[in-house]
């Protein structure tokens, strides 16, 4: 199970960190800024977030040392990035103004005024946009972005137990909540 | 687990849908342009030598080869049609192969028999800028450029009297595309290319357009936000106090609420107007100073909701690193603003210029 992938064969081999940085973008722009939307809810800042993360790929690359995939370092970056964002901005404009948030119309402003004013597609996804962030973004780990638990537990750096007992919470929360809001009428 | 894997990837595919979600090549052009930003300053030379020098060696052998390729196929002139060898005399007559004219070099010179096509080939690398101009309809999309006249000295050309229209091979077509975004037909102005080969043609009674080479794109830098550092006063209690015109200033809008006397004050004077407002619980005052523009919805429709809010219990660590925190307004550009209170933590309380051009805070500060 040690082999290597492409990328990480590339890593290992070129001494040009310029090229291997395009590299990584080519594979993993996408999939970054979606995970760090999964957190941070605002395409815009997780436009700005994906860039810090390569920024630091690139200045950080001679300390990955291989003892874990390079797709799971670069998550773990990219999820540090997008919590200490939370952690900076909105966790503390939750807890100092949890009863006098506003929300603005136009959604240039906050991240989670952009999220909130935004039509859903679905109720299922407004829910899973909704569930706080532990049990999001095992969610979307899990299910959309398809890692094993294992690889969760890494990026993460939790117990598996954890991320399972996360896993099992958010699930149920999603299905208690989808049932009551969605499918409700037919349910009496 | 199917069923509910199947429906969480179909309502979580729907969102990633956005335009927005992919990585673009014009991100990827930021990241590069950052690392070099950073590279620069970067003053260990030893570490940075052998790689330049690997770089240079690279780009010399790129251009020798790709010079020589492209002179051998005729690539660069691949769609003009058959080529003949025949000198154009036409087309810079005094100019020799390997003479320089406004920094390019002349490679070569062709005339096309039966299209009655003259060119004139050079290599260089020029700064030019100019506005592409992108075409899309249903069959075809393509970009071509249009220097400014600041910018035809840059170019291989003797007559300054009508700028050159300047198409692309479909790589380059390609790299504009990208780097912009380009889906629809749009005008982008202000756009400086590095140029690197240019062929001038000729041809009698018709308009035709020279052909480039592009380098790289340089992308505009973003405005830096004007920062400016100030403090809040404190008496010997620790408690925030306004002093001069700035109390006045309090004093007056608490009786009036009137918004044209906050029409002179920066964002950092009404920053410290809510603060006091805190410090004494005024939130009549400290309401007041919420921006009231018909396009911000309020979650607390009344002063009487906000009061009755704040009477909860709340945190006034705000207040508190409002007085310990290192403060700065940051202004973003004519109407955004904030104010940064503890840099290193990212935490900023945010202002904005409602409809009067008179700044106001935000109904969610804190950001």
């Amino acid at each position: 199970m040690n082999s290597r992938s492409n990328l990480e064969t590339i890593i290992a081999t070129t001494d040009d960190r310029s090229i291997v940085i395009e590299c990584i973008m080519d594979e993993y722009g996408t999939v970054i800024k979606r995970l760090i939307f999964s957190y941070v809810k605002d395409w815009d800042i997780a436009s700005d977030l994906t860039q810090e993360v390569f920024i630091t790929c690139y200045e950080k690359l001679e300390t990955f040392q291989q003892k874990s995939s390079f797709k799971t370092w670069i998550y773990r970056i990219a999820i540090n990035k997008s919590k200490d964002y939370l952690k900076s901005w909105s966790y503390r404009n939750m807890v100092l103004n949890e009863k006098i948030l506003f929300f603005k119309k136009d959604n240039n402003k906050g991240p989670d005024a952009s999220i909130i004013d935004k039509e859903f597609s679905t109720e299922l996804s407004k829910i899973i946009w909704d569930l706080p962030v532990k049990y999001r973004e095992v969610i979307l780990l899990y299910f959309y972005q398809e890692h094993t638990l294992h690889e969760i537990s890494e990026m993460l750096t939790l117990p598996l137990s954890t991320v399972k007992s996360r896993l099992y919470r958010g699930q149920d929360r999603i299905k208690k909540m989808y049932l009551f809001s969605d499918r409700g009428e037919q349910h009496g | 687990m199917d069923n509910v894997k199947k429906e969480i990837q179909g309502a979580i595919n729907h969102e990633m849908k956005d335009s927005k979600s992919t990585f673009s090549e014009f991100e990827k052009q930021k990241v590069r342009n950052r690392i070099n930003t950073r590279e620069k300053s970067i003053k260990n030379t030893r570490y940075l030598l052998p790689k330049a020098l690997t770089g240079v060696a690279v780009a010399s052998f790129i251009f020798i080869v790709g010079g020589f390729v492209g002179s051998q196929t005729g690539l660069f002139d691949a769609p003009l049609g058959e080529h003949s060898n025949t000198q154009a005399d036409e087309l810079f007559p005094n100019l020799m192969v390997g003479d320089q004219i406004n920094g390019w070099t002349l490679v070569e010179k062709n005339r096309f028999k039966e299209s009655k096509l003259l060119t004139a080939s050079f290599r260089g690398s020029s700064a030019v800028t100019g506005t592409i101009k992108y075409t899309k309809n249903q069959s075809s999309a393509y970009a071509t450029f249009i220097p400014d006249q600041d910018s035809l000295a840059n170019l291989p050309i003797d007559d300054y009297s009508l700028a050159p229209i300047i198409a692309f091979n479909s790589k380059d077509q390609q790299l504009v595309e990208k780097t912009f975004g380009l889906a629809a037909s749009a005008d982008i102005e202000g756009v400086t290319l590095i140029l690197n080969q240019y062929i001038v043609k000729h041809k009698e009674n018709e308009v035709i357009q020279d052909e480039a080479a592009i380098e790289r794109i340089l992308l505009p830098k973003e405005d830096e936000p004007i920062q400016k550092p100030f403090s809040i006063q404190k008496d010997s209690e620790n408690r925030m106090v306004l002093q001069g015109h700035l109390n006045s200033i309090y004093n007056e809008f608490k009786s009036t609420k009137t918004d044209d006397l906050l029409a002179e004050l920066s964002p950092s004077d009404v920053f410290q107007l809510w603060m006091y407002a805190e410090e004494i619980k005024d939130y009549r005052t400290q309401y007041a100073l919420f921006i009231d523009d018909k396009q911000y919805v309020k979650t607390f429709e009344t002063v009487e909701e906000y009061i009755d809010a704040k009477k909860e219990p709340n945190s006034s660590s705000l207040l508190q690193s409002v007085k310990e925190g290192q403060l700065n307004e940051v202004i973003v550009n004519d109407g955004t603003s904030y104010i940064s209170i503890e840099e290193e933590l990212g935490l900023g309380f945010g202002l904005s210029k409602d409809e009067k051009g008179i700044w106001k805070v935000n109904w969610s500060p804190i950001q």
